[in-house]
């Protein structure tokens, strides 16, 4: 490899070539037109998600100290509305990144992906186990139930439960490899 | 709408016309150097555009308007490389100029400074992508202290990284475009 930069000739003749690139002239009433739709979509999409949340979160409070019966319809929208504000939060956090104009320098970038990538093959192989013992007790039960009440074993559920962890094992096999692949070409940018 | 938002609203809008008009060429140059499709260099150069409009309100002429307008790209164009985890395509940039209007007599030496251009870009679409954000800048003309200011480093740091990486770009050029 050639250690020695350009002389200052041929870096002027290379500035020259780099300005003199032909560029498609901007329409800036187009983009503007453009621009402020994606904002506007932006915008709804956030309220969507604030009034979302805010609408779960009433529901579940309503249900758990109103509606005597519902406790665990209950929780389950509390739990769920809970899971929607740390969403709001990171969405949140993600556009202000965006749009802020901290340096992101291209190695901070990177090793937050790699993390990020990391994490994301840790819970891929975390849900084989995870979904499929859940799943697996749910549909014993199921079955159980259904054996009790009948005399017989339904083998639909039988059935299903293994059609079922089959799809949990190649989405997540698909998935880890998927990462994997993608955390190497990170590592390989470093 | 009062009238004291729209007369705000209007003058963005001006600011933002005028900002473009003088700098829209170096971010097209910028995206082009990390991206090859023609078609995402436009979704690329409207969410750069979409970024600075969001950010302009905010814009407290800190630093010059063109490092306010690299930086951001800077911050948009490294995301793009970190999400597309791959080495941009190198292939020839002519033929999407080709919509670009200019007179009989121009054309051949549009082609010759084309051609020039094109293996100077691809060339630094091979570089390292620390490289390649280093090299465009320099070759937009921005200065050490500006590069330093778009992309958080000091000045000094700067200078010994170009050069390296402009040894990089000599090396690639000297090896034609393998």
């Amino acid at each position: 490899m050639s250690e020695t930069p350009f002389d200052q000739q041929k870096w002027s003749e290379l500035l020259e070539d780099w300005q003199s690139q032909p560029v498609k002239p901007v329409d800036t009433t187009a983009l503007l037109v453009k621009i402020k739709r994606r904002s506007w979509f932006i915008w709804l999409a956030s309220i969507a998600d604030v009034v979302g949340v805010a609408l779960l979160t009433i529901m579940g409070i309503y249900g758990w100290f109103f509606a005597g019966d519902k406790k665990e319809e209950s929780l389950l929208l509390m739990l769920l509305s809970v899971w929607g504000m740390v969403m709001i939060f990171y969405e949140f956090k993600l556009r202000r990144g965006t749009w802020r104009l901290k340096d992101q320098g291209n190695e901070s970038v990177l090793c937050f992906s790699i993390r990020r990538c990391e994490v994301a093959i840790s819970v891929g192989r975390l849900c084989v186990p995870a979904i499929g013992s859940c799943a697996s007790l749910l549909l014993a039960w199921q079955a159980l139930v259904y054996y009790c009440l009948s005399g017989e074993l339904f083998t639909v559920f039988v059935l299903s439960g293994l059609a079922w962890l089959l799809l949990v094992l190649f989405a997540s096999k698909w998935f880890v490899a998927r990462k994997r692949k993608e955390l190497a070409k990170l590592k390989a940018l470093l | 709408m009062t009238l004291c938002e729209l007369a705000m609203t209007q003058s963005l809008e001006q600011r933002f016309a005028q900002l473009l008009d003088q700098h829209g060429a170096m971010l097209r140059h910028l995206v082009s150097g990390y991206e090859a499709n023609p078609a995402l260099q436009d979704e690329l150069f409207q969410d750069i555009a979409l970024a600075i409009w969001s950010a302009l309100p905010s814009f407290r002429q800190q630093c010059a308007e063109r490092t306010f307008m690299a930086r951001i790209a800077h911050n948009r164009l490294a995301r793009h490389v970190d999400k597309v985890v791959k080495r941009v395509k190198t292939e020839s940039m002519a033929a999407q100029h080709d919509d670009i209007p200019c007179r009989a007599g121009q054309l051949e030496e549009r082609m010759v400074s084309a051609q020039r251009a094109n293996r100077l870009l691809s060339a630094v679409r091979k570089l390292a992508k620390d490289d390649r954000q280093l090299v465009s800048l320099a070759l937009e003309g921005f200065s050490y202290q500006e590069i330093a200011e778009v992309v958080g480093m000091s000045s000094n740091h700067i200078g010994v990284r170009l050069n390296r990486a402009k040894a990089r770009l000599k090396s690639l050029l000297e090896g034609g475009d393998e």
